[in-house]
């Protein structure tokens, strides 16, 4: 499937090129939409409300960059709109989950382990993970992303850190 | 575990994983695809509806400033019909009255040259009683002036003639249907040459409600009207059409 004639479609609201363009492109937008999404139904409004974005303003990419960084960036954006509709603050959390998840299993893939852990952290520190570690963002575009100060951002990320640190060396001393 | 390998381990680990959602999201998007479709249309529709609602008044602003002037058109057009009327009954009735006079003073007061003629070699040659040649004059007189008044029919009728047969290049220039043109010309040739026949006189049909007969009729009833009307016109209308017409007619009639 040659992608760039998909989205010329999609340019002209052809339908078909534009279920071509969510086939191609939504297994890897629902995961990054899993990765900010409490829950799988968030996940999923996120992962609507993104391509119904990605068609209706398909004239805000300018082709600099790939089509698939822009695609995710709008994910993301949408995910931490979606935040701030539900009044989620990106504020110190004082309780942490203190017990390690019990569902953490030997058979369960890698994968599955890392994103468990992640949805375990605290709103705050996941979306700030996600956007500096995976995404790759700066602290300064997270701030004006998320609407707080760098430090704040900074702190979150460090706390993040050291919440996710704990829990993978207690996974390790388990599995050893 | 440093900053930077915990980083880059999710980051590794995470990045390109596929998970692929539900079959049933793509439906919900299309859905929401439709809806936000029909969104755009209605703007259009309500932009359009400004539109027309512009045009409208816009329209109907036009219509009654060209009433409105239409209106003022006919209305000057029947006070100058009225006025001509007046003029024309006017004149035929001190004529009638003149000639219904008694013959005796009639030469007293309208004293022609060949009423004088007649008078001297009357006097001269026959030496009749005044009474007796006053009576001559008197009738020489009155078929003189009624002689006259048949010369000034005749003119008239000539006149009328003319302008029947000059009517039609007229109606050519315009591009109107002839019958339009003579119809709606007639009314002003009428109240001038008919008036002097009272038992020719047809009553007036009352005038078309068509506006284009009525700014016609105004045309018409102008060309009556002194020149400085003809001029009032060409300076103020704005209209080639009008202004051509009434040129030319007065170029034809003088």
């Amino acid at each position: 499937m040659n992608i760039d004639s998909v989205w010329q479609g999609c340019k002209h609201a052809d339908r078909k090129a534009q279920q071509q363009l969510y086939q191609y492109f939504s297994p890897k937008m629902f995961a990054v939409c899993l990765r900010y999404a409490k829950d799988y139904a968030e996940a999923e409004d996120i992962l609507q409300t993104g391509f119904v974005k990605v068609f209706t303003k398909h004239e805000l990419y300018d082709g600099r960059g790939s089509l698939e960084g822009w695609i995710r960036r709008i994910m993301v954006n949408v995910a931490i709109e979606h935040f701030r509709k539900h009044k989620m603050q990106f504020v110190d959390v004082d309780h942490e989950a203190d017990t390690l998840t019990s569902s953490l299993q030997a058979d369960q893939s890698h994968y599955q382990d890392l994103m468990q852990l992640i949805n375990q952290l605290p709103v705050g520190y996941k979306t700030i993970f996600n956007l500096y570690a995976i995404e790759g963002y700066s602290h300064k575009e997270i701030a004006s992303m998320l609407q707080i100060s760098e430090g704040n951002s900074k702190s979150q990320l460090s706390r993040a850190r050291d919440w996710l640190k704990v829990r993978i060396i207690k996974e390790e001393n388990l599995g050893s | 575990m440093k900053d930077n390998e915990l980083d880059d381990f999710f980051k590794e680990s995470l990045k390109d994983e596929e998970i692929t959602p539900n079959n049933l999201l793509w439906e919900r998007i299309e859905q929401q695809l439709d809806e936000q479709k029909i969104i755009p249309i209605k703007r259009a529709s309500k932009k359009w509806q400004g539109y027309s609602i512009a045009a409208s008044i816009a329209l109907i602003l036009g219509i009654s400033v060209m009433f409105y002037q239409s209106q003022q058109e006919l209305s000057l057009e029947n006070n100058a019909q009225i006025l001509t009327e007046e003029k024309n009954s006017k004149v035929p009735s001190e004529i009638t009255e003149e000639s219904l006079q008694t013959p005796t003073e009639l030469p007293k007061k309208v004293p022609s040259p060949q009423s004088l003629l007649a008078n001297v070699t009357s006097a001269k040659v026959s030496r009749s009683p005044t009474r007796d040649a006053n009576h001559s004059q008197a009738r020489e007189a009155r078929s003189k002036e009624e002689q006259h008044i048949d010369y000034q029919e005749n003119n008239y009728t000539e006149t009328a003639i003319k302008q029947k047969k000059l009517a039609p290049p007229i109606a050519l220039e315009v591009s109107i249907p002839r019958h339009l043109v003579m119809t709606d010309m007639e009314p002003s040739t009428q109240s001038m040459v008919l008036s002097e026949y009272p038992e020719m006189s047809t009553p007036r049909s009352a005038p078309r409600a068509n506006l284009f007969t009525k700014v016609l009729n105004a045309v018409a009833s102008t060309i009556d009207i002194a020149p400085d009307k003809n001029l009032r016109f060409s300076n103020d209308e704005e209209g080639t059409l009008r202004i051509n017409l009434v040129s030319t007619y007065t170029i034809h009639t003088n």
